[in-house]
């Protein structure tokens, strides 16, 4: 029982505690005058007429944070001047008459943005390239501002200007939550678009957008050669028609289009240009013997061209193969070209040796050089005996024992 | 000690001149001296922090004891870091010579031979080898201050006056703060021994001849000065632990659990001559012909417990010629420790009686034997036969750095310092490639960070930590583990913002390209900036393993304490010595000088005999190099001759061993090798070479040379089969025809689109203006699949730059199971193109690259190949992935102009040829074949690098041997995961082509019957060395 009444007591005595402060304030004030400018950035002066004893504070509540000002005091009058510095964001601003921490009078009033004094639109334009066609569209976001970087009101009216195609069109948009967009599409012809915004006749920046081609759609090819013989030197040259969008747009320089050449035996083979000016060219070297080409050209998955048939003629017709004295040498040549000539040099020679029995020893291999080709059988690698030999140049073949 | 001792000061001057003019010339191109640079930067930009964040993504200098560095940096405020460097490396010289002097003084007890020692000293190839071709400076103050204190502590155990306990505690102090090995191993090594030598002066005493002196006398002496002996080495050892404490507490928290760095000193000498040369030959230098008297000496009863320790230090050094070194140090420490240091020692160690024999051989004893024995002629032909070879040794070790030089030539630093410091280039991290030891002094210039370092101690990220390579920075070295590394961090450079390199060498700059990177700038020193796009600036808050606050109080104090201590103690005795004009009682070890009067004569023959060995040694290794070098005496001997002569591009001495007869000029040869480019003949290093020779008669004989070829992409193995000839007893090789191929025409034109990037417009230090951004090209996924090949796991697809600039590519893909959790994450590396113009396509493929060797520990290939691919080991069943597509604006590295010109299809392989159309010379060419199945999806994608390059309007053949693909699994097929610049690929599908033409893909297949696989594709893609 003892136990239970410590307790109590304890717990009463914890739970008392010292009296609270009260502000021991009798003062009484009255408002006197309060400048009410409706704009930020400038000054604000509050009057108040005070009664009794004890010190008064106004206490300043706005986007900025809170602050006290410290009166001016004049006989009974309390004067606060408050500078424009701290009045520069727009919003609602609460002011308290305080003292002591007990709230005399408080009310709350509002200032806007400086709406003659703007000073700057921030504009951003994105993305900077879109595709012809219409249907692709960049998006101007405009944030007027006044000199102190407050957001306009709502509703304020904003003038797009959208330069394309050597026309203006003009958009009136509405400010909302302090910012202005549209989207503004580009048409079927490809370029550039330029824009630009403006409120209350002050100007923003030129921004661009590129109105690049869109999808590039079927085209030609063509080929130059000097001659149709299947020399292994001379360059074919393939060339696209200008390859178009849809909309008669000449493709972006650069498109990449394959050139797939299918021989006779059904390999593929493969060049590749770029475009300029919507003509892509590409180069190969004629075959080295007789073909039949079939050449089609691909912008893979948007475009290919028609079909191209060529035809190489052999450029060789024969040559011929004859031994050293000593049967050591094997010389090959003349090589005579389609118009008698000497072939050109580089043309590939393949040699292949034989026992007599027919069985294969060794293939060797050299170039044209003036149009002959020689091949010489070391003694320490081909001792005395018989050989068979086929000599291959340019697809014609030949055979010696 | 009033006679001042005109050898020593000979001596230091001479040291002074020589070696303080020389290191202006030498000691910037050693292995350690920037490094140390580089550390004495850190501590003089933040003394008492010791976290540094430029090298590794981050380490800790309290991983070296930091006096020399700490001294450098105090002496940077006064004059710069290399003012400090070069003033440390004076004072190292200084304190080197007086250290020998000292302790000649000490062993010797008298003041002509320890002039002597310091004389030698300072021609000692072993000392000229530290300090100008390593540059361990912190090793050299260690050891000289060691040297200093032995003196002291001799003293201290003899006389038992505590005015030496403190000298030589304060020298020790020094030494500890300077180079940690040094006093654990010179207590075993100099202290031990020279205790020993203590007690044995001490029982000397007590008996009148050194034949009484037994081993029961001995040991009473021992226990007499017991105490004292116990006394200094408990204290020494407290200063080791007390005085570099933050060291162990920092070895304790994060040891040292690399894969061993392989070092020349661990060689076996006779197989690796090179490193027998370095860290055996050169050290022991003149020495070696004067062991037998050395180890006699040192055998005498009062040097007995140093001849152990020289015994035991000769063959510690000797490294892994005997299988003693590994078998007394224990794996651990065999790997960790360099075994120079063990030769080092035992060289400095023979130094005084060195100097003493050359005492006795200028003006004692041995002088009048050799006279009195061969004549006064012989004396002098000897001594100046010595002199010379002395003369000659040094002469040799200085040019050593000169001929083969461990460096690359000295880089102009500023022209990259001002490139890293412009732009905020610094917010990314830079690798330096090529740049030798120097990337520690360009490290110490900038505030710019490296993922490389050049301390291996501190590596930190595990991509280097296991694998035996020092630095990413000199990779090629490293073979398959170095460029193996390096592969990773320019695949991923992501992971570390690794964002420009820094090349120096143009060996890696293929891989730089086929990874993706690209060339930017080339810098007014001739250093090729590359970088690469889409990589994030470094966080600005990076990890850091701190440490507490009395630990960096301690690290910054300490150090320079001891030196300030030990100079006040040591040096104000000193003073007080010479000052007072009292005559000083010379120190007790004075008394125990031998007097030189009777030179052995069994010793003068013994060593004759021994020197006349050595000698012979030399000449069968001399004609041991002959015999294997001259390279026409055989035909083995001509073809390795000759695929040498042209690895090293000495192709003068190349053209020499083609046979005469064929009359190709040397003119002409030089004309055809200029015009030969690619990969083989431009970026190549011949690792090994067989060579099987067939048809072998008198005068011929056919060679089929298997060459294997390490390049920065992967090893090559070509064969080469040459005939041979004899000719006038020379072999020669019969030079094979260059294809002589022409072109058409002499002048070309080529039209092509290039593109620029303004990198600002505006010239603005904001950090991206909007304005200047471009739109991320868009690409497009065609097809994704996550295949399992072999048992390693790859995504593999097509991908398409749908827009209209040409794209940047970068793919990334992570691996998930089916519970979502993410397995894996790696880049594509080369199996791609990364440049890729509007509407090109390529297929890819990544890898997923695990760290090599993690798993299996220390097992690594002997062979060589960069290519060696280890793939990551999953714990879990990938069943998903993510891919991110990554495009930027590309404008360089766009060539097109590779032609397939004609391709034949065998059952083994494909042969073709390749054209090049353009107008640049593609020096490698990369083909990309793609298998796809008989409804023509793509199953697998492999390459294949073309050996030749192709020139301009040529051809060149190619052969790829084709795979098989009955192993292959598809676990995955789907573009669900597939994101393109972050947004998901199905809306960009559907956006940009709407009504994709699926036949133009299939139409560009080549129809191709194998296994597992119905058709295939061959893509090009061309590395440009030289771009115009």
């Amino acid at each position: 029982m003892k136990w239970k009444l410590y307790i109590l007591v304890m717990l009463t005595g914890l739970g008392c505690r010292e009296k609270e402060e009260v502000p021991n304030t009798n003062l009484k004030a009255e408002i006197v005058a309060i400048s009410h400018p409706s704009s930020v950035g400038n000054g604000l002066e509050f009057q108040f007429h005070l009664q009794g004893k004890g010190n008064a504070l106004l206490l300043l509540e706005n986007s900025f944070g809170p602050l006290f000002f410290q009166p001016k005091i004049i006989n009974d009058k309390a004067m606060f001047n408050i500078p424009p510095e701290f009045t520069e964001e727009v919003g609602e601003f609460h002011w308290k008459l305080v003292s002591n921490s007990k709230v005399l009078l408080s009310d709350k009033f509002y200032l806007g943005p400086r709406i003659g004094n703007l000073s700057k639109i921030e504009t951003y334009f994105g993305p900077r390239s879109i595709r012809a066609g219409g249907q692709d569209y960049s998006m101007l976001t405009v944030i007027p501002t006044d000199d102190y970087d407050n957001p306009l009101p709502d509703s304020t009216l904003v003038a797009i200007s959208q330069q394309i195609n050597s026309k203006t069109n003009v958009f009136e948009v509405r400010l909302k939550d302090g910012l202005a967009y549209r989207l503004l599409y580009g048409e079927e012809k490809s370029g550039r678009m330029l824009v630009t915004a403006a409120v209350n006749g002050i100007p923003s920046k030129e921004l661009t957008s590129i109105v690049s081609p869109a999808n590039s759609t079927d085209f030609k090819i063509g080929f130059e050669r000097v001659h149709d013989f299947a020399d292994g030197n001379q360059v074919i040259r393939f060339m696209t028609s200008p390859i178009t969008d849809r909309f008669g747009n000449t493709v972006n320089d650069g498109t990449l289009v394959n050139f797939i050449v299918k021989n006779k035996r059904g390999e593929l083979l493969k060049s590749a240009g770029t475009t300029l000016a919507g003509i892509a060219t590409a180069n190969m070297l004629h075959p080295n013997e007789e073909e039949e080409w079939e050449v089609n050209a691909y912008i893979t998955g948007e475009a290919k061209s028609n079909g191209l048939q060529l035809n190489f003629k052999s450029a060789i017709k024969d040559f011929e193969v004859k031994l050293s004295k000593n049967n050591r040498k094997i010389i090959v040549g003349p090589i005579l070209g389609f118009m008698g000539q000497l072939v050109p040099e580089g043309l590939v020679i393949e040699l292949k040796i034989y026992d007599s029995n027919g069985d294969f020893i060794e293939a060797q291999q050299t170039h044209s050089r003036s149009g002959m080709g020689s091949f010489e059988l070391e003694k320490g690698f081909y001792p005395r005996g018989d050989y068979q030999i086929t000599v291959e140049c340019a697809g014609v073949k030949k055979k010696c024992v | 000690m009033k006679n001042t001792n005109s050898l020593l000061v000979l001596a230091l001057f001479f040291g002074l001149t020589f070696h303080g003019a020389s290191i202006f010339f030498t000691l910037e191109s050693t292995y350690d001296a920037l490094i140390h640079l580089f550390f004495a930067d850190h501590y003089a930009n933040s003394w008492f922090e010791p976290w540094d964040y430029r090298w590794y993504t981050g380490f800790t200098v309290q991983g070296y004891p930091p006096l020399v560095h700490q001294s450098i940096a105090l002496l940077s405020y006064i004059g710069g870091l290399k003012f400090g460097m070069f003033t440390v490396a004076l004072l190292g010289i200084v304190l080197f010579i007086t250290g020998t002097y000292r302790f000649g003084l000490l062993m010797t007890g008298n003041q002509k031979v320890a002039g002597y020692t310091a004389l030698l000293a300072v021609f000692s190839t072993t000392f000229i080898e530290t300090l100008h071709i390593f540059g361990q400076l912190p090793s050299i103050i260690g050891l000289s201050v060691l040297l200093h204190s032995l003196p002291e502590i001799y003293l201290w155990i003899k006389t038992g006056r505590y005015r030496y306990l403190l000298t030589s505690l304060s020298l020790i102090a020094v030494t500890v703060t300077s180079h940690h090995v040094t006093p654990i191993f010179g207590m075993v090594f100099f202290v031990f021994p020279l205790i020993g030598m203590v007690v044995m002066d001490v029982s000397r005493d007590k008996v009148s001849t050194n034949r009484e002196l037994t081993f029961k006398v001995f040991f009473k002496s021992f226990r007499q000065l017991f105490w004292r002996i116990v006394g200094f080495g408990f204290s020494s050892l407290v200063l080791i632990v007390v005085c570099i404490l933050p060291y162990w507490i920092n070895s304790k928290k994060n040891p040292i659990t690399q894969i061993p760095i392989p070092h020349g000193s661990r060689d076996n000498f006779l197989e690796v001559t090179s490193s027998g040369l370095v860290f055996f030959i050169v050290p022991w230098g003149i020495l070696l012909f004067f062991l037998p008297y050395i180890f006699y000496r040192f055998y005498s009863k009062r040097y007995l417990f140093f001849g152990l320790s020289i015994s035991a230090l000769t063959i510690l050094g000797t490294g892994g010629t005997t299988p003693i070194p590994l078998k007394v140090l224990g794996e651990t420490a065999f790997n960790i420790l360099t075994l120079d240091r063990f030769t080092l020692w035992a060289t400095i160690m023979a130094l005084p009686i060195f100097g003493e024999f050359i005492y006795r051989l200028a003006e004692g004893d041995l002088k009048q034997q050799l006279q009195l024995r061969f004549g006064a002629i012989y004396h002098r032909v000897l001594s100046i036969l010595i002199g010379g070879s002395i003369l000659l040794m040094v002469i040799f070790t200085m040019s050593l750095g000169y001929f083969r030089p461990s460096q690359p030539q000295k880089i102009k630093m500023l022209p990259i310092v001002n490139f890293l410091n412009q732009d905020q280039h610094d917010q990314w991290r830079y690798l330096p490639l090529g740049f030798g030891d120097q990337m520690a002094w360009l490290s110490a210039q900038t505030n710019a960070m490296t993922v490389d370092g050049n301390y291996h101690s501190a590596r930190r990220l595990p991509e280097l930590t296991t694998r035996a390579i020092e630095r990413l920075e000199n990779s090629k070295f490293r073979g398959v583990e170095g460029i193996g590394s390096l592969q990773q961090f320019l695949t991923v450079p992501e992971k570390y913002n690794l964002k420009y390199i820094f090349s120096n060498d143009k060996f890696y700059d293929p891989i730089l390209y086929f990874c993706g990177w690209q060339r930017l700038q080339h810098l007014e020193n001739g250093i090729m900036v590359w970088e690469k796009l889409n990589v994030p600036p470094v966080p600005s808050i990076l990890p850091k393993e701190d440490v507490a606050q009395w630990l960096k109080l301690m690290w910054g104090i300490v150090p320079i304490l001891t030196i300030l201590i030990a100079f006040v103690i040591n040096i104000q005795l000193l003073w007080i010595r010479i000052l007072n004009s009292r005559i000083i009682r010379q120190p007790d070890y004075m008394k125990y000088g031998v007097d030189y009067r009777k030179f052995p004569s069994l010793l003068i023959s013994i060593n004759h005999l021994w020197a006349f060995l050595i000698l012979l040694l030399l000449g069968f290794g001399i004609y041991q190099f002959y015999i294997h070098n001259t390279a026409q005496r055989s035909p083995q001997n001509v073809v390795k001759a000759y695929y040498n002569a042209l690895d090293f591009k000495e192709f003068e001495t190349a053209h020499s061993f083609l046979d005469v007869e064929k009359e190709i000029s040397i003119a002409q040869y030089m004309q055809e090798v200029s015009v030969t480019d690619g990969i083989l003949s431009s970026y190549a290093k011949l690792d090994a070479m067989e060579i099987k020779l067939s048809n072998e008669t008198d005068l011929n004989a056919r060679a089929e040379v298997a060459t294997f070829w390490v390049t920065p992409l992967e090893r090559i193995q070509k064969t080469y089969n040459n005939d041979l000839v004899k000719r006038q007893g020379k072999w020669y090789i019969v030079p094979s025809l260059l294809d002589s191929d022409i072109p058409t025409d002499q002048l070309f034109t080529s039209n092509n689109t290039t593109f620029y990037n303004h990198g600002r417009r505006r010239i603005t230090t904001e950090q991206t203006h909007h304005e200047d951004v471009l739109k991320q090209p868009v690409l497009e996924v065609l097809s994704a699949k996550l295949v399992k090949m072999d048992g390693s796991y790859s995504v593999i697809g097509e991908l398409q730059n749908v827009d209209n600039v040409p794209a940047d590519v970068v793919l990334k893909a992570t691996l998930y199971n089916d519970e979502d959790k993410e397995l894996a994450s790696y880049n594509a590396k080369f199996h791609m193109k990364h440049k890729l113009m509007p509407m090109e396509t390529t297929t890819f493929k990544i890898n997923f690259e695990g760290i090599a060797w993690s798993q299996t520990k220390d097992t690594i290939p002997p062979t060589f190949n960069p290519d060696e691919f280890t793939p990551v080991t999953f714990s879990e069943q990938p069943t998903k992935f993510n891919l991110q597509c990554a495009g930027n604006v590309a404008n360089t590295d766009l060539y097109k102009g590779l032609v397939l010109q004609e391709i034949q299809l065998l059952p083994e392989g494909i042969k073709g040829q390749l054209y090049n159309s353009g107008i640049q010379e593609v020096t490698i060419p990369l083909l990309l074949i793609s298998y796809y199945d008989a409804d023509k999806n793509l199953l697998w994608v492999d390459h294949k690098f073309v050996r030749d390059g192709v020139r301009v309007q040529r051809k060149q053949s190619f052969r790829y041997d084709i795979k098989e693909l009955d192993g292959l699994k598809i676990l995955n097929s789907s573009l669900e995961n597939c994101y393109v610049n972050g947004l998901p690929n199905a809306e960009i599908a559907g956006k940009v082509i709407g009504e994709r033409n699926k036949q133009h893909s299939y139409d560009q297949l080549q129809p191709f019957k194998g296994l597992g696989y119905d058709f295939i594709k061959l893509e090009l893609n061309s590395y440009i060395g030289n771009p115009r």
